[in-house]
């Protein structure tokens, strides 16, 4: 039966980023192509930002690292964000014929759902795209976290969802990161618990016309976590906080119709570097941990999720 | 311990299921599809500055193409528009260059004819500069508003058949029977079509 329930858990773990992220792909190949390469940077931006806050948070609560021992929890990580005004809008440049060039503040991915339509020379007009009009992001991934081995843990994320669908393709995730614990080396004195680490992912959404993905991105993270444990009731209350430095890198592989003829679009979104400061609460009970966190980054995030393991002990 | 378990992990499922179900929101979104026709003239040889070549379209194909390109259909149209045009030299030989002047004017030919209004004009181009290029040329109002109405009853579910005719007016250096003007070229016209499409959107907070 608990194995039952356990499976039930990963199946809604693995599931869940397809329902949140497909439909997005999907569309967001129908809107860019009507861009070619500068304009899609600018529309498709807040997405980017929301790939690397997201896969950028959830790797810790505690910074608490047994030295030796089993340590194995199942984790299930949901952060949001909510997106701010100015991230609606983007200065958008004509493309093509349309005489004569001009830009606008056009819908970004996320902005208002209807075009943006501006009027040329001879009674000519443009029309730019609008977006998805959505107030906030969500990703959710699952976790597992292995240790400890001189007080050091392993933490892998990896989702693979084949959607079946032609036009949708397929997502993949997969993390791979190291924690070490620094406070075994000061004593029992020592009055929180201190932990370096890092995680890398890869996180690919979609297929364009040619098979390849729509969208590839790549995650860093290093830092450094603090943590105290403290007594409540017949659970331990741990608030926790973080220091790191993220990096973020997204590419773009789609089809243009923005010069009248589909012609495959390359962009390379610049790579993001970011300082990154967490602070969350953390609550361990003997088989399973909540966690709720808020993320001070170039774009803020909040998260929350769950673990089933040993995390308590 | 097992029914602690039970619960956390029902509790779970449950939030899990709900959030799928609320996170999704029903959306119409405008997408823009870019519809272009294009014509290929072969001038020439000839020693006379005055030439004519005209070329007609029926919008229907043309739009439903494009349109089933990009997934979509007439009935998904919001609203279509002359966006612009273009010219470029494809195939130019000759040990000089020639500027050419004139315009592009066009005509309803479907139901009863109207009469021609320009809606390109090229002045003073150079061959050997457009050659290989697709050189953008500003529109004239009354020709766009003939191609915006035949857009509007192509929306309405008509087939208009337009008539596009190139009037070359000037050749520098005028051309002679020893030099005669010699090219190829191509002229395309672009339009923006605005599709309505329902789709269902993630906005989980």
């Amino acid at each position: 039966m608990r194995n039952r329930y356990l499976w039930w858990c990963v199946l809604a773990g693995v599931f869940l980023p397809a329902v949140l992220a497909a439909p997005v792909s999907a569309q967001i190949e129908d809107q860019l192509s009507a861009y070619s390469g500068a304009n899609a940077t600018g529309y498709l931006q807040p997405l980017a930002d929301s790939f690397g806050a997201a896969l950028n948070s959830g790797f810790y609560r505690s910074a608490y690292i047994p030295t030796t021992g089993p340590r194995v929890s199942l984790e299930v990580l949901v952060m949001g964000l909510y997106f701010s005004d100015d991230q609606r809008t983007f200065q958008a440049t004509t493309e093509g014929t349309f005489l004569p060039e001009q830009t606008a503040a056009a819908p970004t991915v996320i902005g208002a759902n209807r075009a943006l339509i501006i009027d040329g020379s001879g009674g000519a007009m443009y029309a730019f795209p609008g977006g998805l009009d959505m107030d906030s992001f969500g990703m959710l991934a699952p976790q597992l976290r292995l240790g400890a081995l001189f007080g050091t843990e392993a933490v892998f994320r990896y989702a693979v969802v084949n959607t079946g669908d032609s036009e949708i393709g397929d997502l993949n995730l997969l993390g791979l990161g190291a924690r070490h614990s620094v406070s075994q080396y000061f004593g029992k004195l020592f009055p929180v618990d201190l932990a370096i680490g890092f995680i890398w992912q890869s996180f690919t959404v979609g297929e364009n016309s040619r098979g390849e993905n729509l969208i590839d991105s790549d995650a860093f993270s290093v830092g450094v976590q603090a943590s105290k444990r403290l007594p409540f009731g017949f659970a331990t209350f741990e608030p926790y906080t973080a220091l790191s430095y993220d990096s973020f890198h997204m590419k773009l592989d789609y089809d243009s119709e923005a010069t009248g003829t589909a012609e495959p679009i390359k962009v390379d979104f610049d790579r993001m570097n970011t300082g990154h400061w967490t602070f969350g609460l953390n609550l361990n009970f003997v088989i399973a941990n909540l966690y709720a966190e808020y993320n001070v980054a170039s774009t803020s995030s909040f998260g929350f999720g769950l673990a089933l393991g040993n995390l308590g002990f | 311990m097992r029914s602690a378990l039970s619960l956390l992990v029902a509790s779970l499922l449950i939030v899990m299921g709900g959030a799928t179900a609320c996170i999704m929101e029903e959306k119409v979104v405008e997408i823009v599809v870019n519809g272009e026709t294009t014509t290929d003239f072969q001038h020439g040889p000839s020693a006379s500055e005055s030439f004519t070549d005209d070329f007609s379209v029926s919008l229907a194909p043309v739009l439903d193409q494009a349109l089933a390109d990009a997934g979509f259909s007439r009935g998904d149209i919001k609203s279509a528009f002359l966006k612009g045009g273009a010219y470029g030299v494809t195939v130019f030989s000759h040990s000089h260059d020639w500027a050419v002047g004139g315009e592009v004017s066009v005509q309803r030919i479907d139901g009863t004819p109207g009469s021609p209004s320009a809606v390109l004009d090229y002045t003073v181009q150079s061959l050997e500069g457009a050659l290989g290029k697709k050189t953008p040329v500003p529109l004239v109002a009354p020709g766009t508003e003939v191609i915006d109405q035949a857009l509007t009853d192509y929306l309405a579910g008509g087939d208009p058949t337009l008539r596009f005719e190139v009037n070359n007016s000037d050749v520098e250096p005028p051309p002679t029977a020893a030099d005669p003007i010699q090219f190829e070229w191509k002229i395309w016209v672009e339009v923006h079509v605005i599709v309505e499409e329902e789709t269902e959107v993630p906005d989980p907070f």
